[in-house]
């Protein structure tokens, strides 16, 4: 089966955010998954953090980040998506919302594959040169790892054995939202992970990336992008679900 | 259990349907083509027992390759029992989806929907589907 087949979207919305709070982010790509079972549109969204914030992936325990370096130097919460913690700092995120029935497989690494492999296909043209990971060369340990750049799974993305990019999905009866970070540099909260900037010794940044993907991302989807910012409506849909959810002890500490 | 004597959700949970004491027992799993879609799963969350599930509605969760997948249950009516041992060794969903691999037992409050699928029928789906 051809892999980019099934994933190709007439048009799509896109959205370009400024760096925004961990739970403003985390807010929006849930107001964004909700509105597409009523609006079935197919969404594009690429953001930055602004403070660095610890992510735990939805079946992480709260207890565990407590134990974590990490947890005590920044904010943070639980996303809706699964894997492992991340610290966003400085990284490029994507999100992806798009309808399931889009998909020519059931695979949930189906979709990871392909935005990788146009990530990858992007940091070539930066002379930078990505693979995805041998999960097979990792032993459990890492498997297990608190933060999930220190795990691998065969459609991670790495550059000289560090992982630099990785996606999760939260899947709804209809829908699909699949976020993913691209760590294009090194955190002081997170010394031991080094970004694409130190690994390429190149002046590689997030927005030097996603000038360069977003065409790529276009062919990849075959589709229009139309740039559309969220609206007043969604900016009070966001800030409910952010005040409800994401900032809420019920959700951050309900495990 | 056999896979063919049972019925199917068109989102891949099964149903099997007995008698006890003038009370309808729904047993409720998730089917081996389901299984293998999601690949390695690693987390697993049930409900407790005591608690209401509703047709067409979510009552758990998976993930597995970092996705978060809900669970929706086929029937409506009271959890009265779940498979505990599940959540520590969910090898078993892939070596026995239909037997060992059951996930929770629900009495019913009413009739079975009527959108289950037969087995040859959620056969067709899977393959339209892969």
């Amino acid at each position: 089966m051809d892999a980019q087949a099934g994933l190709t979207f007439p048009e799509m919305r896109l959205i370009l955010d400024p760096p925004q709070s961990g739970s403003w982010n985390m807010a929006v790509d849930e107001m964004l998954l909700l509105a597409a079972q009523v609006n079935k549109q197919a969404v594009l969204r690429l953001y930055q953090w602004n403070p660095a914030t610890l992510s735990l992936g939805y079946f992480q325990s709260y207890e565990e980040a407590q134990n974590h370096e990490c947890a005590q130097q920044v904010p943070w919460l639980r996303r809706s998506t699964g894997g492992g913690a991340l610290l966003h700092d400085q990284e490029l995120t994507y999100s992806l919302i798009f309808p399931s029935q889009y998909l020519a497989s059931q695979q949930i690494s189906h979709v990871y594959d392909l935005v990788h492999k146009s990530l990858i296909d992007t940091l070539q043209q930066f002379d930078i040169q990505a693979t995805t990971a041998n999960a097979k060369q990792t032993s459990d340990d890492q498997q297990n790892s608190f933060l999930c750049f220190q795990r691998r799974c065969p459609c991670d993305v790495v550059l000289r054995d560090f992982k630099i990019a990785g996606s999760a999905q939260r899947r709804c009866r209809n829908y699909v939202l699949q976020h993913g970070s691209i760590l294009t540099g090194q955190s002081v909260f997170a010394p031991d992970l080094p970004g694409i900037h130190e690994l390429s010794n190149s002046d590689m940044n997030a927005d030097t990336l996603q000038s360069v993907w977003v065409p790529n991302l276009r062919k990849l989807f075959d589709t229009v992008f139309i740039e559309k910012p969220l609206t007043d409506e969604e900016k009070r849909a966001t800030t409910a679900l952010q005040d409800s959810k994401f900032k809420a002890d019920t959700w951050n500490m309900k495990r | 259990m056999n896979a063919e004597e049972l019925m199917y959700c068109p989102t891949h949970e099964w149903v099997s349907t007995t008698g006890e004491n003038g009370e309808t027992i729904a047993t409720i799993g998730i089917s081996a083509f389901a299984v293998e879609q999601l690949t390695d799963l690693v987390y697993m969350e049930l409900p407790d027992v005591g608690n209401q599930v509703v047709a067409g509605q979510e009552f758990g969760e998976v993930e597995s390759v970092k996705a978060v997948s809900p669970m929706y249950s086929p029937v409506s009516g009271e959890v009265i029992a779940v498979n505990d041992e599940l959540t520590d060794q969910l090898e078993t969903l892939n070596d026995d989806p239909y037997t060992a691999g059951w996930i929770m037992k629900v009495k019913l409050s009413g009739v079975l929907p009527d959108n289950l699928l037969d087995f040859a029928a959620y056969q067709k789906q899977c393959a339209e589907s892969s």
